[in-house]
């Protein structure tokens, strides 16, 4: 109890702090991101010392297990934004500072929604993630672009919390509370499921759509991505879609596990899967502006994360945590060498990253491996994500699915290695200067690759943790098969 | 009759009202208008949340949603100088049908037999009662100043803390997107403000 | 005689006003209206549900919906004001410029 509050209270206060010492102190880059750099690692310390310490914050927040795993996995992307934000941090005025209490405020409201009990503090900490990205997104006020991209992200934020808040409305009418073991408990108990649960559920899950960026609604996030400035970016695509998905995961199995319902969630959740993955991929073929590339790419990464909730079971639901701490090393990363080699002036376009092999092999050599792991090459974080992922749906029957899945990754590695080919096999277009990439920011890469590299090598361990963490869920989550 | 009880007559009216004034607020031209539409459509939401027993509602949506929205609102319709709005393709007029008709299905299918549920057996909410739900942790004995204790369903004390973060983010948000840019430049260079580098030196 | 159902029936409809509104106005400030009928909608959901049930759990939570909109209005308007700034006009038409 007492680890996770001292957590929570790092990440509240923490961002609270650094806005308040950023206006009274004096304007030092270096001390304001090394606040707000130890606050996320201490955050993750105190969230793993409250692994195996279960309780009820307030009766509204689970402690410790699932949660205690969100909030490491929200603490290490913060972590790990924080420390690529301060590669360049005089690119986003932060001796300003505010970006790094925004951070902080995103992965507080991922760990918010993952610990939820109930659909208040859910969407609370949706609102609190959305809030604090839709600022970051919109970061550069006097760049068109970032403008651009934070308008579009806002209205159709709002428009997915409208769909999210009428679904919660509609859930809390079916289930008569807002408590999900209350909803679970009534559903169970009604002779016939109530009317309302329908379109409540369809709702819910157009909302999550768009929160998630799935097919049909991911007409934002390239945009988003190309415009935002990419640490912006590079957040957006794991923070908020790390929580959310472990939330969604959380909601569905413990408030609306009843047979009846799950069949037709996981249904939905199919169609999105397949639809996301293969829209995702073949639109993500022929981009040419490299962030934008990863904004396709991340729309069909979630998909393939939905395979895993789609599929039902325990074992679903651990391979999704496993693939989104993998993931967020990854795009983390791979963002992170995007906006290091940009600021050491190569452009963000594919073809600027022509021969970069020869002008700065270190920094190739490990934004390739970030790309390997994205496109699921063995021995990386990608690989063991994408294995556990069609593992589950094949040991839940879901054949066909894994089939497209694995025939999606097939498409995924045309794009992945254009830019792999690029880089190391054709020559630079102009004379091949040397780049110098900041040593901060190749510290961020190489704890990035670190991590996909202990994650793609030994899952073992994590995917126990994870298990043990899930345990307490297992009586509550009902395979419809 | 039962058909013409007061407050049915009341939910008509009001309901007639408001959904006029939203169906003026989201096709007005002139925004100024549509703000004003707005405002009153709220205005009259107030009244159903009076209706359905729950005063401190109502009174917060005079307060914000019908008071302080439209202003802001018109507020930055003048400074974003966009007196008048363009429509687009009034196509979308079938998507926002597509999705209206399955909600009106399930609003009316919703509770088949609607004589347990008269509105009139309801209790109207007291604000007491509120504050305790808001302001204390599910499952607490909270004894009220009538001397009856209540069990506390929702106790909401910590989404409660979260939405001050919230409004937190909103507040410096805003500020970093709208301020103006000389000062940032000035301290991102390095160089203090003279005003302000003299008077940290007089603190020191 | 008053039920649910009427209430529901009057959050779904004017649901349905706000997203017509979302969709077919080119005004950012007047899209952001839309959104406030949307959440409109919703109080009158939760108010009516949390009413006849006689839960005051969706009474404190339409508290937080309210608050949480006034928010999600200042977050916008500072953004439209940007937007403004940017381009002369605070409408979506200029925002098509990134799609290559």
């Amino acid at each position: 109890m007492v680890f996770s509050l001292i957590a929570l209270l790092l990440l509240a206060l923490g961002g609270s702090m650094t806005l308040l010492f950023a206006t009274v102190l004096e304007r030092n880059p270096v001390m304001t991101a090394g606040g707000g750099l130890g606050v996320a690692v201490l955050a993750l310390m105190f969230f793993a010392l409250s692994y195996e310490q279960p309780g009820v914050l307030l009766g509204m927040y689970q402690l410790g297990g699932l949660s205690a795993i969100g909030g490491m996995i929200l603490s290490l992307i913060a972590a790990l934004t924080i420390l690529g934000v301060m590669a360049n941090p005089h690119k986003y005025r932060a001796g300003l500072s505010e970006i790094y209490a925004l951070i902080l405020f995103t992965a507080l409201g991922g760990t918010l929604m993952i610990g939820a009990n109930n659909l208040l503090l859910l969407y609370i900490g949706i609102e609190l993630s959305s809030y604090s990205t839709y600022i970051l997104v919109g970061y550069y006020r006097d760049e068109r672009y970032s403008t651009e991209a934070a308008t579009k992200y806002f209205v159709l934020g709002a428009l997915a919390s409208a769909l999210l808040l009428y679904g919660i409305s509609l859930l809390f009418g079916a289930g008569g509370g807002l408590y999900y073991d209350q909803i679970a408990a009534t559903l169970a108990a009604a002779d016939t499921l109530p009317a309302l649960l329908w379109p409540g559920l369809a709702l819910l899950l157009a909302g999550f759509g768009f929160k998630l960026a799935l097919v049909p609604f991911h007409a934002w996030t390239p945009d988003a991505y190309q415009g935002a400035p990419t640490m912006a970016a590079a957040l957006l695509s794991v923070g908020p879609k790390a929580g959310a998905v472990i939330a969604l995961g959380n909601l569905l199995t413990q408030a609306l596990g009843l047979e009846a319902i799950s069949g037709v969630w996981q249904q939905a959740l199919i169609w999105l899967a397949v639809l996301t993955m293969t829209v995702g991929n073949l639109q993500a073929l022929n981009q040419r502006n490299l962030k934008r590339l990863l904004g396709y790419s991340s729309v069909a990464q979630l998909g393939t994360i939905i395979v895993g909730l789609a599929a039902g079971t325990l074992a679903g639901f651990q391979a999704v945590i496993l693939y989104a701490l993998g993931y967020a090393f990854t795009n983390i990363g791979a963002f992170t060498s995007i906006a290091a080699l940009r600021d050491a002036g190569v452009g963000e376009e594919v073809d600027d990253y022509a021969g970069l092999g020869k002008r700065q092999p270190q920094a190739a050599l490990l934004f390739t491996l970030f790309l390997l792991s994205l496109a699921g090459v063995p021995l990386l974080a990608g690989f063991a994500g994408k294995l556990f992922v069609f593992k589950s749906a094949v040991d839940a029957g879901l054949i066909v699915l894994a089939t497209i899945a694995v025939l999606n990754t097939v498409i995924a590695y045309f794009y992945y290695f254009r830019v792999i080919v690029k880089m190391w096999l054709q020559p630079a277009a102009d004379e091949a200067q040397p780049v110098n990439v900041n040593a901060i920011a190749m510290t961020a890469l190489a704890l990035g690759v670190i991590g996909v590299l202990v994650i793609g090598t030994f899952p073992g361990p994590f995917l126990e943790a994870i298990a043990t963490a899930l345990e307490p869920l297992g009586g509550l989550i009902i395979v419809g098969r | 009759m039962e058909a013409f009880a007061p407050n049915v007559l009341a939910f008509y009216l009001i309901s007639a009202v408001a959904i006029i004034l939203a169906i003026l607020a989201v096709t007005t031209a002139n925004l100024v208008r549509a703000a004003l539409a707005l405002a009153f459509g709220f205005f009259s939401l107030a009244g159903i949340f009076w209706l359905l027993g729950s005063p401190f509602v109502a009174v917060l949506q005079l307060v914000v949603n019908a008071g302080a929205i439209p202003i802001v609102t018109i507020f930055i319709v003048m400074m974003t100088q966009s007196r008048f709005s363009q429509l687009r393709n009034p196509l979308f007029a079938a998507v926002a049908l597509l999705v209206a008709i399955p909600l009106l299905i399930a609003a009316f299918s919703f509770f088949p037999s609607p004589a347990t549920t008269a509105l009139t057996q309801t209790t109207p909410l007291t604000v007491e009662a509120l504050g305790v739900e808001l302001l204390s942790q599910r499952g607490a004995e909270v004894t009220l100043s009538s001397g009856e204790t209540m069990t506390v369903q929702a106790g909401t004390i910590l989404a409660f803390e979260v939405t001050a973060i919230i409004l937190l983010v909103a507040f410096v948000g805003s500020i970093i997107l709208a301020r103006r840019e000389s000062l940032i430049l000035k301290l991102e260079s390095g160089s203090k403000p003279a005003a302000e580098g003299k008077a940290a030196d007089a603190d020191a | 005689m008053l039920t649910l159902n009427h209430f529901l029936a009057l959050g779904a409809i004017l649901f349905a006003i706000g997203l017509y509104g979302l969709l077919s106005r080119r005004n950012l400030v007047a899209i952001l209206m839309s959104v406030e009928i949307l959440l409109n909608a919703i109080l009158v959901n939760v108010v009516a549900i949390a009413r006849f049930n006689d839960q005051a759990q969706g009474d404190v939570f339409a508290l937080f919906i309210i608050a949480i909109a006034a928010a999600e209005v200042a977050v916008g308007l500072a953004l439209f004001l940007n937007v403004f700034r940017l381009n002369g006009v605070a409408t979506v038409d200029p925002l098509r410029r990134m799609k290559e």
